[in-house]
């Protein structure tokens, strides 16, 4: 592969790549199969590892153990293709609400927290003939915690993945 | 004898290239041009939004960059998730009988998607 300086793009190990540019959260993978490029230096990633690492995030936000922040809400609601008013026309809301959590302004209730990760468990298991009853979502996110392979599997770790994210879950 | 040359290339024409690159993106079969990350830090753009235009686009026109591939290169114009609207640019290419992309480039479009 060509990197535009003219350089070629070689296999690397990244030892700390910067993901937040490709996620829009905060995030660094560290040791990830990339390539760096022989002339400029500069390193990018493969499409299969960028679509695992993003389908990971997902993962990892759905089956977090905190309430779903800013950033949080708005990763789920892009991972689903879906625009703000999409979204509040699925949770029964008005979209200012959901402007709001994504700005910060008003913190995500419990029960949307529940609802959203809810909908994000049921797209990622293609529950998607029309409305999936409750029972079925219920049996998704189950299905979803048990079925999903662990980040520890992957060839690399996503570390920092949102410090901030944390902080204001806390 | 006349000789002939035709420009052959390995990437798609007008009717599947859209196709094309929906499949490679959504098999992982694409890489990024360093400059596209730049230019996602520049439109404040993340990848949920280039696939979100990729999926829902609603054109797919021949650019003339030059491919560095032996592909073509396809302007894909269409949606973000917060309904922007946004052209990546892209070069399809046959590698080893597989339908791959690159990533290129993000063009400015002004105003909000239909």
């Amino acid at each position: 592969m060509k990197c535009e300086c003219g350089g070629v793009l070689r296999k690397a190990v990244l030892s700390r790549f910067d993901f937040s540019v490709y996620a829009g959260i905060p995030v660094t993978l560290v040791d990830a199969p990339g390539f760096r490029c022989s002339k400029c230096g500069r390193e990018t990633l493969g499409g299969a590892l960028i679509n695992r690492a993003l389908q990971v995030l997902v993962q990892n936000i759905v089956t977090g153990p905190h309430r779903l922040t800013a950033e949080g809400a708005r990763f789920l609601r892009k991972s689903m293709r879906l625009t703000q008013q999409d979204l509040a026309e699925r949770l029964g809301i008005n979209r200012i609400t959901v402007t709001n959590w994504e700005r910060g302004e008003a913190p995500i209730s419990k029960e949307h927290d529940l609802m959203l990760r809810s909908i994000v468990g049921a797209y990622l298991l293609r529950v998607e003939r029309g409305r999936p009853k409750r029972e079925e979502i219920a049996q998704a996110i189950d299905r979803a915690r048990t079925e999903i392979a662990p980040t520890a599997s992957l060839p690399f770790v996503i570390a920092d993945m949102g410090a901030r994210m944390r902080k204001t879950a806390a | 004898m006349d000789v002939v040359y035709r420009y052959v290339t390995t990437g798609p024409g007008k009717n599947d290239a859209l196709q094309w690159i929906r499949d490679a993106m959504h098999g992982g079969r694409y890489h990024e041009a360093t400059h596209f990350q730049e230019r996602l830090r520049l439109y404040n753009i993340d990848m949920w939004d280039v696939f979100k235009a990729i999926e829902e686009a609603a054109e797919c026109l021949p650019y003339s960059g030059a491919p560095q591939h032996g592909g073509t290169c396809w302007r894909v114009l269409g949606p973000t998730a917060d309904k922007r609207a946004v052209a990546i640019g892209v070069e399809a290419f046959l590698d080893r009988k597989r339908r791959r992309c690159i990533l290129c480039t993000i063009f400015s479009v002004e105003g909000e998607a239909s």
